[in-house]
């Protein structure tokens, strides 16, 4: 994450104060450690703290000419105020409720599962751009589903350093609570609860805060499936009817990111064209990298990351237009 | 990793971390609660000096030649990918992800500081070029754009 904004930002010559997420910091400080041999003092600064502390002061602070901010919608709210209050420039990366839409036509549901699974509970589904939200059509929904219970009953849950951990923890225990609330919500307001639902004790990690892979049947306009989670919590949909279906993809606040899996390539490329989302990936969620711009529609944030565009965040543009000889009356050629 | 000393971590401010302070707060290992380092709990003061030193440093860096950034951002890869394993197990304590994926974690994030280290190159020649060939070179007038740099980054 912290490669994501500095690289780009140090590119294109700038130089950089990084308020890094008080959950989230020891390994940026030794990030500022490996920098200290390399970068000229001052060029990149790292500053520890709490967001409405240190966080705050940075996004006020007069003399910085660009914010630029990972996190939720919420305090992405704040940071474009502080943006807009000095007119300056900032790039979001926020929220998210991304759907996928599983078509019939899959070849292997065995495999689609798996990549849909892989989808939500990336970073133990910490991720702004899960894909949450899975519609399946109703004529295979039924196997799909069962494969899928199956698949996150039998998700190896453990301590993060174990290699063949599948599912860890979540970063802290006041949002692994958050997590089982908004389960519990989502229950009672008629939302059916397929697998997990609950912390799961590891041994001799007691202090951890795992929460059993989790999935939920849901309408779209339930909470649960319209407020992002942040947790390894999947909601999925029956659907019969097209039109319906994109329009419930599209029915959130939020326009991150969007998975489709079909062997129909016409469907594919016009299921795309019509998703609100920065980034629709097509048989295989999250296929991103160098060169392919990352970020989002509506709520879930402003610009581009991690292509050529983004250098353009990070620079602005200087016209400059120039006669060769100064005004003169004569109407004739000068050359 | 078991049984380290607690790290401990002031601000890093004009390539020099400075001493923690009184104010601070704890980092705690999210699997097994054990304290993992604490940090400068850091406010108004040091994000004054931290701009101030940013902006003392960018005139330099600035002007330096693309090329000649884009090496230091090669050469900060570099060393990231050489402790990517302790960095990635550092950051699993913290924040209780899982190793496998956290190692992709860092493969990407060296992939993304020499893509960047690569494109900024390839950005300034061909918003030059782009601009000089498509834009209004007729009779004696020249239009032309040049990219500049806005300042001091936060996130």
């Amino acid at each position: 994450m912290t490669a994501f904004k500095i690289a780009p930002a140090l590119a294109a010559g700038n130089t950089v104060v990084l308020k890094p997420d008080e959950n989230a910091c020891v390994s940026v400080m030794e990030l500022a450690r490996i920098a200290a041999d390399v970068f000229p003092a001052g060029v990149f600064n790292v500053v520890p703290g709490l967001g409405e502390e240190a966080g705050a002061a940075l996004i006020d602070h007069p003399k910085v000419s660009k914010l630029a901010f990972t996190g939720s919608t919420e305090v992405g709210r704040l940071v474009a105020h502080a943006a807009a209050s000095r007119l300056i420039s900032t790039t979001l990366e926020l929220g998210g409720k991304s759907p996928s839409i599983v078509f019939p036509d899959i070849e292997d549901i065995d495999a689609v599962v798996a990549d849909a699974t892989a989808g939500v509970l990336m970073c133990n589904g910490q991720s702004c751009l899960a894909g949450t939200r899975l519609f399946i059509h109703e004529d295979i929904y039924d196997t799909f589903v069962e494969k899928l219970v199956a698949g996150f009953r039998s998700l190896r849950v453990g301590p993060p350093l174990n290699e063949d951990t599948e599912l860890s923890g979540l970063i802290h225990q006041e949002h692994a609570e958050r997590v089982i609330s908004m389960i519990r919500s989502g229950i009672d307001e008629g939302a059916q609860l397929l697998t997990g639902g609950d912390l799961v004790e590891v041994p001799g990690f007691e202090a951890g805060n795992f929460v059993a892979p989790t999935i939920l049947e849901v309408a779209n306009s339930m909470r649960i499936a319209q407020d992002e989670i942040f947790g390894p919590v999947l909601c999925v949909l029956r659907w019969n009817n097209y039109e319906h279906v994109i329009a419930e993809a599209n029915d959130t606040p939020y326009g991150l990111a969007a998975g489709i899996y079909t062997s129909n390539l016409k469907n594919a490329m016009e299921t795309a064209d019509r998703l609100d989302a920065g980034c629709v990936w097509i048989n295989q969620y999250f296929n991103l990298g160098g060169g392919v711009p990352f970020g989002g529609f509506k709520e879930s944030g402003l610009g581009r990351e991690f292509c050529l565009e983004t250098l353009n965040e990070y620079t602005q543009l200087k016209s400059i237009t120039v006669a060769t000889s100064t005004p003169t009356t004569n109407q004739g050629s000068t050359n | 990793m078991e049984g380290q000393a607690v790290r401990e971590y002031g601000a890093f401010i004009n390539g020099a971390f400075r001493a923690m302070g009184t104010s601070t707060f704890e980092a705690r290992d999210a699997a097994s609660g054990a304290l993992l380092a604490t940090l400068s709990r850091c406010g108004p003061t040091e994000i004054d000096d931290a701009v101030e030193a940013a902006r003392r440093a960018f005139p330099a860096w600035s002007n330096l030649t693309a090329e000649e950034r884009s090496a230091k951002i090669l050469q900060f890869a570099a060393l990231v990918e050489d402790q990517a394993e302790e960095l990635a197990q550092l950051e699993c304590m913290d924040t209780g992800r899982h190793i496998s994926e956290m190692r992709e974690d860092y493969r990407a994030a060296v992939s993304h500081l020499r893509y960047f280290a690569s494109i900024s190159l390839a950005h300034h020649a061909s918003a030059a070029s782009w601009h000089r060939d498509t834009w209004s070179r007729s009779e004696c007038h020249w239009a032309y754009v040049d990219r500049s740099f806005p300042g001091t980054i936060p996130w």
